[in-house]
């Protein structure tokens, strides 16, 4: 009965929603699948079929090859930064330590940052001539450290990977300790009893138990990493001689300032391609999540 | 149920390395706060451990005008407001209707919208901009909203679909027994229990939504139009040419503190908001 007159209101109530998420999202979404096999310019109306022709020509570019590795270089070297910390802050926090609401804060805070703000916050500490580090390095003497952090290639992508991890690893440390509170309170307690440490209890009991939430934590880590873009652009937009060019930077040149939108329709699909491929991994082990106490 | 707690020798480590933490990140902060209070000159001059001689308070009220930082705050509240207000209630009515009543094409049309889920940005990126060109919204804050809203849809969705599954079904019952319409019994039973979940996802919305970079990065043009991320990257590449420091070092703060303070406030809320994702999720 109620049901039937609840039956009125499904049009009014999907409608609008249907409708601007349908037109301005999932319509585009399928039209640059459809692009990415033409030539298109963006400008002329001249959309000619070229079937795989784009993609052919993305395995032999030289450019997207080292954005496939830059981006593959942030990622591990985010998760080799990001992880560890996170299981540590996670671990450090659920302490009852003197003052873990501050460090919490302290912790947890940059994610409410934009990555501009961030961003020019690490530009100005790295800045070669009156950044924080290099002036501090210099004031305690050890002026061969002081380096351009972000004008060379060698320490350019490291740097934004600092940038990003520090803006973020809150929420890892969030979803971490989550997991962790799932570990069934009597396990710690009787490896507390056979004598065991705090960190002893970790290592041992609560590591093993998270293990399949861990391995599902790094591909999505993976999954947003693919995707890095914002911290590129403002801190070193791709430079320096393309160090830190990633895939999604270099699909916004090839669209936006080369123009050339079938060629980058091509791209964001290798792009998706490859999330899909992990997002698939996340799915499998997910299913696994299966961990009997 | 004793708890030991860490070997005495772990926790100094542990202490240490946490205060590490803390101290570079709070140094970096009151840093940036220190300079900006500073003159161009004595930046450049003095050593960054200095505090300032003659706190120049008006770097701020230069960034904040002549650098029109508040140009950017206005378009970045109203974008954000606009943008949440609308996806809530587009969301909220959508997943009343997927979660609350029964119809055949229920399971098919959950299906699509969670498939945003896994449409990442760049994917849209390219015809959205041909879409926008067409509809003359290219550079417009309206055109912004649109896209806000319509890929904060399938989120807000996602959640706020559990979120009513999981209310009781009597009141909804006894109120129509009383003669309201199921209009009524959406509007004045269901919309203020679900009040707790919205008001939860509203908040992550607000801070994607405000801190959001792609789209604003490609689709805004004009200065007077730039929101608050936008504004802030573009007065960074302007600044290391005309080597207003100090002003940008106050800009940034500006940028930082408001945020911050928000975030103080509904730590709480804005934790539990995010464990609860993750534990469902």
């Amino acid at each position: 009965m109620l049901n039937r007159q609840k039956r009125k209101l499904i049009l009014p109530f999907l409608l609008p929603a249907l409708l601007l998420y349908g037109g301005l999202f999932l319509y585009p979404a399928i039209r640059t699948l459809l692009i990415a096999f033409t030539s298109w310019d963006g400008i002329t109306d001249a959309m000619t079929y070229v079937g795989l022709d784009n993609f052919a020509q993305l395995v032999r570019d030289k450019s997207f090859l080292n954005s496939i590795t830059n981006t593959f270089v942030f990622v591990i070297m985010g998760g080799a930064v990001l992880f560890p910390l996170a299981f540590f802050f996670a671990f450090a926090t659920s302490e009852r330590l003197r003052g873990a609401k501050v460090f919490r804060f302290v912790i947890l805070a940059p994610i409410a940052l934009s990555i501009s703000a961030v961003a020019l916050l690490w530009k100005f500490v790295l800045d070669p001539n009156f950044g924080l580090l290099n002036e501090s390095l210099r004031a305690i003497g050890l002026d061969a450290l002081a380096a351009p952090w972000l004008g060379q290639t060698s320490t350019a992508m490291l740097s934004v990977v600092l940038a990003t991890v520090w803006s973020g690893v809150g929420i890892w440390m969030v979803f971490i300790a989550a997991a962790i509170s799932r570990v069934p309170e009597e396990l710690k307690e009787a490896a507390r009893i056979e004598g065991a440490s705090s960190a002893q209890v970790f290592r041992h009991v609560v590591l093993p138990l998270i293990a399949d939430i861990t391995r599902i934590l790094l591909v999505l880590w993976v999954i947003q990493g693919l995707q890095v873009f914002g911290f590129v652009v403002a801190m070193t937009n791709g430079g320096p001689l393309n160090a830190t060019q990633v895939m999604g930077t270099y699909l916004f040149d090839v669209a936006f300032t080369e123009r050339r939108w079938g060629y980058a329709a091509a791209i964001a699909v290798v792009m998706f391609l490859m999330i899909m491929i992990f997002a698939a991994v996340v799915s499998r082990l997910s299913r696994r999540d299966r961990v009997t106490y | 149920m004793r708890d030991r707690g860490l070997r005495p020798s772990g926790r100094p480590l542990i202490y240490l390395i946490l205060s590490l933490y803390a101290v570079f990140a709070i140094g970096a902060f009151v840093w940036t706060i220190s300079v900006s209070l500073k003159s161009n000159p004595e930046f450049f001059s003095t050593n960054p451990w200095a505090p300032p001689l003659d706190p120049q308070f008006g770097n701020y009220a230069s960034a904040w005008t002549s650098a029109n930082i508040a140009g950017f705050f206005t378009n970045s509240l109203l974008v954000t407001s606009t943008s949440v207000i609308a996806t809530l209630g587009l969301a909220s009515a959508a997943a009343y209707a997927l979660s609350r009543i029964e119809f055949g094409a229920r399971g098919i049309t959950t299906g699509v919208f969670l498939m945003g889920l896994m449409i990442p940005g760049f994917l849209v990126i390219v015809p959205l901009y041909g879409l926008l060109e067409d509809l003359g919204l290219l550079g417009s804050l309206w055109g912004l909203v649109l896209i806000y809203i319509a890929v904060t849809i399938p989120f807000d969705i996602y959640v706020l679909t559990g979120f009513f599954r999981s209310l009781p079904d009597e009141l909804e019952e006894a109120a129509f027994i009383d003669g309201a319409t199921a209009f009524q019994v959406f509007r004045l039973v269901m919309m203020p229990l679900a009040t707790p979940g919205i008001a939860s996802v509203g908040l992550l919305n607000v801070l994607t939504i405000w801190n959001e970079f792609f789209f604003a990065f490609v689709f805004l043009f004009d200065e007077k139009s730039y929101t608050v991320p936008i504004g802030i990257l573009s007065l960074s590449v302007n600044a290391t040419y005309s080597a207003a420091w100090v002003q940008l070092f106050a800009g940034l703060v500006i940028a930082m503190v408001p945020v911050l303070v928000l975030f103080a406030l509904f730590q709480d809320r804005i934790t539990r908001g995010l464990t609860a994702g993750a534990i469902k999720g």
